[in-house]
């Protein structure tokens, strides 16, 4: 034990208290790492969460839940009267709209039996406290809301609310607050309760709510009851599992955690590098030490774990800082994401910072498991020292230069297992596969990257020679002559670069698909959506009357009410279920379609033939093609439709049936529009019919008319605001690489002081020194960068052509955007020149003599 | 213009429409407020007695329920509140005839003209019959029950004054048979307690002469009665006769402090009538038939189950009654909420 402690102290601490900074860089590139996995965890969590806290608070302690194809009609909840020996049940309508107070919030409104809340959700009022005051919440037009988004927005009791929903500018008042528990904590506490009726009122839902929430007494069988339920419902309804919307509600952050995934395990891989990195600089560093020690006796278990010891107190203090910095990182990246969540997948959910627990212990579980696995092959490498011969380097450089062809053709198998996984169908839903072939290729990268230094040296030293000189072919010289360190530093610069480069690829595809689609698919002139505030997205719906209005301004040609909402098919799966007149669509034409039919002839044998029209994320979920049958539940039953064609979309990635709407009307009678196309007659500009449609509106509906071009603008504003994360991100990771560069410099220009004196003894200028340093990290940014572009590549096609199909249904035309590609590599190169500027300051200042006396 | 509202109002009250059944023992959506109100004492075959209170309340798109029972011999005071919107298979009154429900409590019409009830509260399972003894009165002048002077401050009510009673209270296995004689109240109107009035006290008495008694006194302030104020007769036979509260004399000879919401009630009565030569005291079978109603109307008021003694014409009488206290829990007071 005293042995070990000896050699703990000659190798580990003795070093490290003389050198702390050097010690410390390695912690700083393990932290930068475990706070960005911190960080998504904590954004990936609290989205999660939210979503999932939102669909508790409305599910409550509810066994069941009675929902419909287009809501439960009033008069079916009659039939559910037979409950009340047993339970109790409460009807609810949800929908949201936008705050009017200058705030353009958007707000979620529910309609609850307040009587009924009790049995079902919890609902705890604060204020009023007497009772006649209380009894006065009863009334028509009355709201209760937390009383933390009261005291945010100045509402007290007795309030007016102006609020715009369902296409219609109406006011609410106060009548008291709630304690932000409970069904109060839905949509992060962004919410509105009221009464069934007055809640159907604001949303345009009278007649039906959304759902019956059944809660059962303790003691009578759940199944019995869930069985006369459904003997007792009407076509149409459906009693389900009160889970259900909770796993839904899952689902829907789903595109969005994978985004955050895929970049979160990208850094873990550099940090774990990075660690490796500084491990097994130190153990090149040391290698006379550890010959010295060795000599003396100590054994190979004990440099083992001296070196294991390093290493996971580098992780453990790395992790430590890492998780602070992550939760910095998490809250910034929190306030950047509720933006693209609440914009995208439910306006009104909010990020709740619920749960940090297990993004703390998830990250400290891949610091401590990184930095231990980074740290086992360096630690053998410091084992095999032999006790005499090792007092100069060199002889390790030796014996991996004999193993490249054995790594040349492990890297190939790699290659080749990652190509044929990426042939393979997803695993329940989910991309596995494509993962897997993922981190093939990062494996194949690291095999590969030894050999990418050597050829790089090779072939790059005549070249550098002819250009700098002496400088030059010292810097080929030093690049080729550490090849485990180097190898490890570009390994994870290539494998950051190549990731960022292959995100910037597969977003900038995604970008333009999405441009060319809103182009082909918004064939209306002008729009008009309900006024959706500040959140660009749409809220709610408008009522079946604006479309006259629309149809009798001057200057329309045609009218489209579109309606698009939540459905479900024959078994009971969600989807999106969209209407849309295809009359409209014969003359304007609409989506393309897949196989590149026409979409107007489509269209329009489709509305003959009473057939559907699906998306392209309904195909692949379902496995269906144009021919093949889609069902949908409806208020009437189950019904079967043929399919027509598929068309591009990127609107749901549960899939979407679109029907024609007269077809909808008939099925579902719902004559709500969730948006409204208008097609302008020859002559009449966009602008102008706008101007014409906003007057003709004014005063009667709450609505956002835009123009084509406008509306184009904004998807693409939302599709930037999706991915300002993944930017971020990017960015990180290329920083935390970059810094891997300069830690391995700066360790090779410390362990080869005594060759920078022998060269200045030699004769060698500071300047030359410096430049060769300096060539040298460009050198390997070089590298890492031709590295990067292969890999990268791959990642890209990955991406584009397994990962994202197969996640989302989404195909996209792959378009590489050689301007930000270039960017982005020369600002690594740069980078990389910047690393060597420290570590040859210090090669530049070596005293010669002092450098050879310690010879 | 107030005075244009007042003529025309005036002008409209001979015009009330006529009250028919059982079309109005149905619900009259029209006006905003309405109660459909059980009151009863009844007893079992072991000689225990029992008082009940089974209201159904709707205040426009809003129903309530409350159910009281009163377990007389082991001195016990109970009640179950509902509160939901008038939703089908939730909490409904339709138009057309008795048939008013929250949840599973109800109030139907049954085979020849019966009320029957049904409510279940912590004590059991209450299921009730109740045969009308007597036709339905209609209180007040002209089929108009005065609450105030203003246009608004008037309501419809009708009362069964007296109703056999039969039926069971069931308690998981144990089916316990009841019968006695209850009491029907349905009103329906504005719903507006009148300016100037703090509440009311109410009086349900069941002689054991076979004649009824109801009176009505809304409280001012100070404690006296406002002009507004009176009662009906209804004798064992023939037709129902106003009474005038110029000819009541009330006193309260005893009060019982809540110890939950500290209002302090009259819990002992002493009422004259002479127009019909009664002189009775009423006395509560239990000091506490409080309820607080914080889940539903959010009103706490008194309301319970009473014994009368005392003499008509000299001879001594005695009956059951119950009687409602309004307006003594601080500003819990009913009318002012809707």
């Amino acid at each position: 034990m005293k042995g070990f402690r000896l050699v703990l102290s000659a190798l580990v601490t003795g070093p490290g208290r003389r050198r702390p900074i050097r010690a410390l860089l390695p912690v700083v590139g393990v932290a930068i790492g475990v706070a960005a996995v911190a960080a998504i965890h904590h954004a990936n969590r609290s989205v999660i969460e939210s979503f999932r806290e939102s669909a508790r608070a409305v599910a409550g302690r509810s066994d069941f839940v009675v929902v419909g194809a287009r809501g439960v009609p009033l008069d079916a909840i009659e039939r559910l009267r037979f409950l009340w020996r047993i339970g109790s049940f409460a009807p609810l309508v949800s929908g949201s709209a936008v705050l009017e107070d200058g705030t353009g919030e958007v707000v979620s409104i529910l309609g609850t039996d307040y009587g009924a809340e009790g049995a079902v959700r919890e609902m705890r009022l604060v204020a009023p406290a007497t009772g006649a005051e209380r009894a006065r919440l009863l009334s028509s037009g009355t709201v209760l809301l937390p009383i933390s988004f009261a005291s945010r927005h100045g509402f007290r009791i007795g309030s007016r609310i102006p609020l715009s929903t369902g296409g219609v500018r109406t006011q609410v008042t106060v009548g008291g607050l709630l304690a932000l528990s409970g069904l109060a904590r839905a949509a992060g506490g962004d919410i509105l309760v009221t009464d069934v009726f007055t809640a159907g009122r604001l949303l345009g839902k009278s007649g039906f709510v959304d759902r019956v929430d059944v809660v059962l007494d303790p003691g009578s069988s759940a199944d019995a009851a869930r069985r006369e339920i459904a003997r007792r419902l009407p076509p149409g309804l459906s009693v389900e599992p009160a889970g259900r919307a909770a796993l839904a509600a899952g689902r829907m952050a789903r595109a969005f955690r994978f985004n955050l995934n895929a970049l979160g395990s990208l850094t873990l891989l550099v940090g774990m590098f990075l660690v490796a990195n500084a491990v097994s600089i130190s153990v090149l560093r040391r290698r006379p030490e550890i010959a010295t020690l060795r000599s003396l006796g100590a054994s190979r278990a004990s440099i083992f774990a001296a070196f294991a010891v390093e290493g996971l107190a580098v992780g453990a203090a790395g992790t430590l800082f890492g998780e602070v910095g992550g939760l910095v990182l998490a809250r910034i990246a929190l306030s950047a994401v509720s933006g693209t969540v609440s914009s995208v997948y439910a306006p009104a959910a909010k990020i709740s910072a619920a749960g940090f627990g297990a993004p703390v212990l998830a990250a400290a579980a891949a610091g401590a498991l990184s930095s231990f696995l980074a740290v086992l092959l360096p630690a053998a490498e410091a084992t095999r020292v032999p006790p005499a011969p090792a007092m100069r380097p060199g002889s390790t450089e030796q014996v991996r230069r004999r193993r490249l062809r054995p790594r040349a053709a492990a890297a190939a198998l790699a290659l080749v297992t990652a190509a044929v996984l990426s042939r393979a169908n997803p695993v329940a839903g989910f991309p596995y596969l494509g993962f897997a072939a993922v981190a093939l290729v990062v494996v194949a990268l690291a095999l590969v990257s030894p050999i990418a230094v050597r050829a790089g040296a090779a072939s790059t030293r005549l070249l550098l020679a002819r250009l700098f000189g002496p400088a030059g072919r010292l810097a080929t010289a030093f690049f080729g002559g550490s090849l485990a360190r180097n190898a490890v530093a570009v390994t994870a610069l290539a494998m950051a670069l190549g990731m960022t480069l292959a995100m910037i690829t597969t977003v900038a595809s995604m970008r333009e698909t999405v441009r060319a689609w809103v182009e082909s698919s918004l064939r209306a002139d002008v729009w008009v959506r309900p006024a959706s505030g500040r959140a660009g997205a749409v809220v709610g719906d408008l009522p079946a009357e604006i479309v006259p209005f629309v149809q009798s301004v001057a200057g329309v040609a045609a009218v489209d009410p579109i309606r698009i909402r939540e459905a479900s098919d024959a078994s009971g799966r969600a989807l999106t279920v969209g209407a849309s007149d295809f009359r409209v669509l014969a003359r304007a034409g609409g989506a393309p379609l897949l196989d590149g039919r026409d979409s107007r002839k489509t269209a329009e044998a489709a509305r003959r033939e009473r057939e559907v029209l699906v998306s392209e994320p309904y195909a692949r979920r379902f496995g269906t093609s144009r021919g093949d049958v889609a069902s949908l539940r409806t208020p009437k039953g189950p019904r079967s439709f043929r399919i027509a064609g598929v068309y591009r979309d990127f609107t749901s990635d549960r899939g979407t049936v679109l029907l024609d709407r007269s077809l909808y009307l008939d099925l579902f009678g719902d004559t709500r529009v969730t948006s409204v196309g208008i097609l302008a007659r020859d002559g009449v500009s966009a602008d102008d019919l706008r101007r014409r449609i906003r007057t003709a509106l004014h005063g009667r509906f709450a609505v956002d008319v835009t123009t084509n071009r406008e509306l184009r603008r904004q998807v693409l504003r939302i599709f930037d605001r999706t991915f300002a994360v993944t930017r971020a991100l990017e960015g990180i990771a290329v920083v935390v690489s970059v810094l891997g560069i300069a830690n391995a410099l700066v360790g090779s220009a410390v362990e080869r002081r005594r060759s920078f004196g022998l060269l200045r003894a030699l004769g060698a200028s500071r300047g030359q020194i410096r430049s060769a340093v300096l060539l040298e990290a460009l050198l390997a940014g070089v590298v890492a960068t031709v590295a990067a572009v292969a890999a990268g590549a791959a990642f890209a096609a990955l991406l584009i052509g397994v990962i994202n199909p197969q996640s989302f249904g989404w195909s996209f035309v792959p378009r590489v955007p050689i301007g930000r590609l270039a960017a982005a590599v020369s600002l690594v190169l740069l980078a990389s020149l910047a690393a060597g500027l420290v570590p040859g300051r210090i090669a530049a200042a070596t005293d010669p003599a002092a450098a050879l006396s310690e010879e | 213009m107030k005075w244009i509202r007042a003529v025309a109002f005036a002008a409209l009250l001979p015009a009330a429409p006529p009250v028919t059944f059982p079309r109005d023992h149905g619900a009259h959506p029209e006006v905003p407020v309405e109660w459909w109100y059980y009151t009863g004492h009844l007893s079992d075959g072991a000689g225990r007695s029992y008082g009940f209170q089974l209201t159904f309340f709707r205040v426009r798109d809003v129903h309530l329920a409350h159910f009281a029972w009163t377990d007389v011999s082991r001195r016990k005071f109970r009640y179950v509140e509902k509160t939901h919107l008038g939703l089908p298979g939730i909490a409904s009154a339709i138009e057309e005839g008795l048939d008013v429900s929250n949840e599973d409590w109800s109030a139907r019409q049954g085979p020849a003209g019966a009320h029957v009830l049904t409510a279940s509260g912590p004590d059991g399972e209450l299921e009730l019959t109740l045969t009308p003894v007597k036709a339905p009165v209609l209180h007040g002048e002209n089929g108009l029950s005065r609450k105030g002077a203003g246009p608004r401050e008037f309501s419809r009510y009708v009362s069964i004054t007296r109703l056999a009673a039969r039926g069971s209270l069931a308690r998981g296995t144990r089916r316990e048979p009841l019968s006695g004689t209850a009491w029907f109240d349905h009103e329906w109107g504005s719903g507006v307690l009148p300016a100037g009035a703090v509440g009311w006290d109410w009086f349900a008495l069941q002689l054991d002469d076979g004649s009824e008694l109801m009176l009505y006194r809304m409280r001012k302030p100070d404690g006296s009665a406002t002009a507004f104020s009176s009662g009906t007769v209804v004798p064992p036979r023939g037709a129902a006769v106003h009474v005038a509260w110029s000819d009541v004399r009330l006193a309260e000879s005893a009060h019982w402090t809540s110890p939950r919401s500290r209002a302090r009630y009259p819990a002992a009565w002493r009422i004259a009538v002479a127009s019909i030569g009664l002189d009775v005291e009423i006395e509560p079978l239990l000091p506490d038939q409080e309820l607080e109603t914080s889940a539903s109307t959010g009103v706490t008021y008194w309301e319970g189950a009473c014994r009368v003694k005392g003499t008509r014409s000299g001879r001594p009488i005695a009956g059951r009654a119950y009687v409602e206290l309004t307006g003594y829990a601080g500003k819990d007071v009913p009318g002012t909420a809707f």
